[in-house]
């Protein structure tokens, strides 16, 4: 058996020495006109949502169901996008080759979200880690390693998101902080190269709490 | 009439069945084996440096964790990074394609590779267009998939193989190049073995029901779109997934 690879606190040493600085293998190419979105409930209810550019998706309140899968727009540049739910309907405009989130944060007839685009890398070698804060009421999260408490992501300001890569790693377990709290740790696992991985802080029932989702494209619908 | 001849075709065919791996009996070796099914660097230009460069890659990867290895040509080699890494990211794939490639120069890296840096859980075979480009029969570049098939059986026997058949090329239905892809894709196909090697053609899944190929799938009717790369990923996601377990 070969040895078993670094854990987390040595990947991310690692990832900031030259010596192990790895060239990117490929550059991010925008597939020209394209754009990907994708839906998040922070609400308290499950949602059922209409957009004008796909099949409905549901997006529940239970941990990566409150996560849709991203969905490819065409042509979408100078267009208004929009989605429905429950009697209400936000719009927004996606920019092309861009990977967007929209994070729904009013639910019913006056529905209302955030949209943002999100920060991409990809990378043969190294996985890729996000923190989305989706929070509306925790002005600034972190997310530290566990035990050790060494910083993965600081200061990420409510409704915005981090990501940086870092070598694979067999495990990892992290906790996030909201102000001076600090949340339960989460078990991450085994991250891959190639991997793409986001920790989520959302608000469920009162309380920021922590969970980790992969991201993916919604599969191909002629 | 000499019988040296005769005798050195028959030690030749005796040494090729006994060297032959296993993998792909339907498509056994011949004496004499073509081109095409026998291991060489391509006289291209910069074909050597990018090989270099390719093994520099592979040596990177991380020699403790499978890998979802695609080998090919061109075509593999520019997988759309978002695509790739949202559809196959948590198998740590591992781009093996290199421009321009051919089942030769393929057997050829395959060959000389350094195997025990690279643990594979699967690998996806996409290979033989640039064949047909350069003219080779049809059972040529097949038998060349198979001795790509067999190296893999040999150099990796606990890797599972996702064979795919060559993707359609040309405008439309029409086009001769194409017809000649399907008739390797029906050669190829035979190579299937349960539990070993899964054969698939994605290819009609890329077309319009009128048999034509979108440049919006295909930009010169060869290469794939970030679309393209997009249909291809959802129609071969259901049996990578089955071969990797999950």
């Amino acid at each position: 058996m070969i040895a078993r690879r670094t854990l987390l606190a040595a990947a991310l040493a690692a990832a900031s020495t030259p010596a192990l600085a790895q060239i990117a293998l490929y550059e991010g190419r925008l597939p020209d006109g394209f754009a990907y979105v994708r839906f998040v409930n922070t609400t308290a209810t499950a949602l059922d949502l209409a957009p004008d550019f796909t099949d409905p998706i549901t997006v529940g309140t239970d941990g990566p169901k409150r996560i849709s899968q991203y969905h490819v727009v065409e042509a979408v540049a100078g267009k208004t996008l929009s989605v429905a739910s429950g009697g209400g309907k936000a719009s927004f405009k996606l920019q092309p080759g861009k990977f967007h989130t929209f994070l729904i944060t009013q639910p019913g007839p006056l529905l209302a979200g955030t949209l943002m685009v999100d920060v991409t890398q990809y990378n043969q070698l190294r996985s890729k880690l996000s923190f989305y804060n989706a929070t509306t009421d925790c002005a600034q999260a972190g997310l530290l390693l566990e035990p050790s408490g060494q910083s993965v992501f600081k200061s990420v300001a409510s409704l915005s998101m981090q990501t940086r890569s870092i070598n694979p790693v067999d495990e990892a377990k992290v906790h996030a902080t909201c102000g001076p709290t600090k949340l339960a740790a989460i078990d991450l696992g085994e991250l891959n190269a190639g991997g793409l991985y986001t920790v989520w802080l959302v608000n469920e029932g009162g309380k920021p709490t922590t969970f980790l989702a992969q991201d993916s494209i919604a599969p191909y619908q002629k | 009439m000499s019988i040296r001849p005769i005798l050195a075709a028959a030690c030749s065919l005796i040494a090729a069945h006994a060297w032959a791996a296993p993998g792909c009996p339907a498509l056994p070796p011949r004496v004499p084996m073509p081109p095409d099914a026998v291991g060489a660097p391509l006289p291209l230009p910069n074909w050597d440096a990018a090989v270099t460069q390719l093994r520099q890659k592979i040596a990177t990867a991380d020699p403790t964790s499978k890998h979802l290895l695609l080998i090919g040509d061109s075509i593999t080699a520019s997988w759309d990074p978002p695509i790739l890494n949202m559809f196959f990211g948590r198998y740590a794939p591992v781009l093996f394609g290199l421009s321009g490639d051919t089942t030769r120069g393929t057997l050829w890296r395959l060959q000389t590779l350094d195997w025990p840096a690279l643990h594979p859980s699967v690998a996806i075979v996409l290979i033989g267009t640039n064949n047909t480009s350069a003219g080779s029969a049809p059972a040529d570049t097949a038998l060349g998939v198979a001795e790509i098939i067999r190296t893999l059986r040999q150099r990796a026997p606990e890797t599972k193989v996702l064979l795919l058949g060559l993707l359609p090329r040309g405008p439309d239905a029409a086009d001769r190049l194409r017809a000649v892809n399907t008739q390797v894709n029906t050669l190829i196909a035979a190579c299937a073995a349960p539990g070993e090697v899964v054969y698939d053609d994605a290819g009609p899944k890329l077309l319009g029901p009128d048999g034509r190929l979108d440049e919006k799938v295909s930009f010169d009717r060869l290469h794939l779109t970030p679309m393209g790369y997009y249909m291809l990923a959802t129609a071969i996601t259901p049996l990578i997934v089955q071969l990797e377990g999950g």
